[in-house]
């Protein structure tokens, strides 16, 4: 690889992370390392594993080799629940909300997932740190009209940017976004790129995504997965000229 | 979960009011039937904290109230009668002890096999008091009903009065319990309960250990429910396996159904409707149970949330009923 970049503070770093599933190789030997500030789209076609990639780094699913580094500590056999509250936050392919909640509770419930065990009893609206809280991270992806809606009630790219609020409210270090943009419009798509772009200044962003367009217009850096295991890996524009990348992946269109 | 409008707030309090004036009114029979509805509205309430709260459905909900009932027994089967302030904490301990176990190890299931593993500790607390001779067997036992009193000092009752005392206890303690699960519902902790209701894998994937919230829940509900089995034996002064038995929870669980799984106040009506219909049964019928599962039947189909689901025509200051929310 010619590119070169410093990883020596990165958030999130994987060793050699694998995982099986008896005899497939779902995640074969990837080195990643994410840091604070960049977009760091991860590519590569149906099955490569990158949903898989996205589930060990979230705790869903452990490892079978390698290790998971934040902030350089081994992370590799803690749960995802205490993993949320570590600072890796991610949102899901498909979409995962309380439909029958108002979309502030949903982000709400987010933002209590990290608060400080407090006094439980206490009523829930009378919590206006967590509200607040839930109300910026709503502001944030641009909610903040519909908020006293319920989740069900709310357009598909609505739920999307919903799904994007919740993780944010948990105020994560890094970001795990999983096909945010699937079934959106081209508008919200564009709303979406600025909201990305802006998030990733304070934050270390995994971005999984099939929209060539979106990616190469946002990412800082990108892996190429093909078959679980890691094709390439480089800056937009040297993706975009790998000769093998657009072999085994890109075809005509780069 | 809990009333929004000011209407239904109001017919809440009106409805107790209309429970507390009852006694003067009724015959004494009908007294003892009001205790018996309050106390399996009780059951029914806390029940409701797992069903319509958080979504577990328990088949085993009948072995915390009974054993709350046979603690009575153990208190006061030498024949003296104990103060409640000592009845009622031990036999709300024993329940909330063995509901921690219960929970403990069933709510690592799900679903239907949450439903069957709940059945079998409910029986196994069942065939305890039913094959051992420890609670009197199969026969049961009688004990000495425990009394109003402080160290030394008794309150003083005819043996006429007692039933309306024991009415006014568990009418209190039924208020009590659902002002307590309002409180419960409204705070930090109820709406991860709500949360693990609509979507308990997103619960987890934001953070919170659910398992750990729902054994709260079902440990607070078998106290709860303690408090009813403790009421059974101050107001029957019998204790028998049949408290204990599946039979028991299935009946708390249609009342649920009957009242409606969407509010608080939904199993107080269906305890009150379901100990109302099995009278009116018996009056006109020796087929009871042929009638109550039909009109029970009738009512699930009609009324999907149950009677507490009946809305007031508009006129009358009723609410429209908006599809979606889950607040109300």
């Amino acid at each position: 690889m010619a590119e070169v970049r410093d990883t020596s503070k990165a958030v999130l770093a994987t060793h050699g992370l694998t995982r099986r599933f008896g005899g497939l190789i779902a995640v074969r030997d990837v080195y990643l390392a994410l840091n604070r500030g960049e977009l760091h789209a991860v590519i590569g076609p149906n099955g490569a594993g990158k949903t898989t990639l996205v589930s060990l780094l979230a705790g869903e699913i452990r490892p079978s080799a390698g290790r998971i580094l934040l902030d350089g500590a081994d992370i590799g056999g803690i749960p995802s629940h205490r993993r949320t509250r570590l600072g890796i936050g991610r949102s899901f392919q498909r979409t995962n909300i309380f439909p029958t909640l108002t979309a502030l509770e949903n982000v709400r419930l987010a933002a209590q997932a990290v608060a400080p065990a407090g006094r439980w009893l206490k009523p829930a609206v009378r919590e206006t740190a967590l509200i607040e809280k839930a109300e910026a991270a709503l502001a944030r992806v641009g909610l903040e009209a519909v908020m006293r809606r319920t989740a069900a009630a709310l357009s598909h790219g609505e739920q999307r940017q919903l799904e994007i609020a919740m993780t944010l409210a948990c105020a994560p270090k890094v970001l795990l976004l999983d096909e945010p943009l699937a079934g959106m419009g081209p508008e919200e798509s564009q709303r979406l790129t600025a909201l990305l772009k802006g998030l990733a200044r304070e934050h270390a962003i995994l971005l999984i995504e099939h929209d060539m367009d979106f990616v190469f217009a946002v990412a800082d850096w990108m892996t190429v997965m093909a078959e679980g295991a890691m094709l390439a890996e480089g800056p937009p524009e040297a993706i975009r000229a790998n000769t093998a990348v657009q072999d085994a992946y890109l075809g005509g269109h780069a | 979960m809990l009333p929004q409008s000011l209407s239904l707030k109001l017919a809440l309090a009106l409805g107790v009011l209309a429970l507390v004036l009852m006694p003067h009114f009724a015959s004494a029979y009908y007294v003892e039937l009001g205790s018996y509805a309050l106390i399996a509205a009780m059951l029914a309430l806390s029940l409701q904290l797992l069903v319509g709260a958080t979504g577990i459905v328990s088949l085993g909900h009948a072995a915390f109230y009974g054993l709350a009932a046979y603690m009575v027994y153990f208190l006061t089967s030498e024949g003296a009668p104990r103060s409640i302030f000592l009845t009622l904490p031990v036999a709300m301990l024993a329940s909330g002890v063995l509901a921690l176990l219960v929970g403990a190890l069933s709510l690592r299931t799900r679903g239907f096999f949450l439903l069957m593993v709940t059945l079998a500790f409910g029986q196994m607390v069942f065939f305890v008091f039913h094959d051992t001779k420890i609670g009197g067997g199969t026969d049961g036992a009688f004990l000495a009903k425990p009394v109003i009193s402080f160290f030394d000092w008794q309150l003083p009752l005819t043996r006429r009065q007692r039933p309306i005392a024991t009415y006014y206890v568990a009418l209190f303690l039924l208020v009590a319990m659902y002002l307590f699960l309002v409180v419960v519902l409204r705070s930090l902790f109820g709406r991860v309960l709500e949360g693990i209701r609509v979507n308990e894998h997103r619960m987890q994937a934001l953070g919170f250990d659910t398992y750990r919230y729902k054994l709260a829940a079902f440990t607070l509900a078998g106290m709860l429910a303690g408090v009813a089995g403790h009421m059974w034996a101050m107001h029957r002064g019998f204790v028998n396996p049949e408290l204990v038995g599946w039979h028991r929870s299935a009946e708390a669980l249609l009342m649920i159904l009957l009242g409606g799984l969407g509010s608080l106040h939904g199993p107080i009506l269906g305890a009150l409707a379901f100990t109302g219909l099995g009278e009116a049964a018996q009056l006109i019928t020796e087929r009871k149970l042929l009638v109550e599962g039909a009109v029970v039947l009738l009512v699930v189909l009609a009324l999907p949330q149950g009677l507490s689901g009946i809305r007031l025509p508009r006129f009358l200051g009723g609410r429209r009923d908006k599809g979606g929310s889950d607040h109300g």
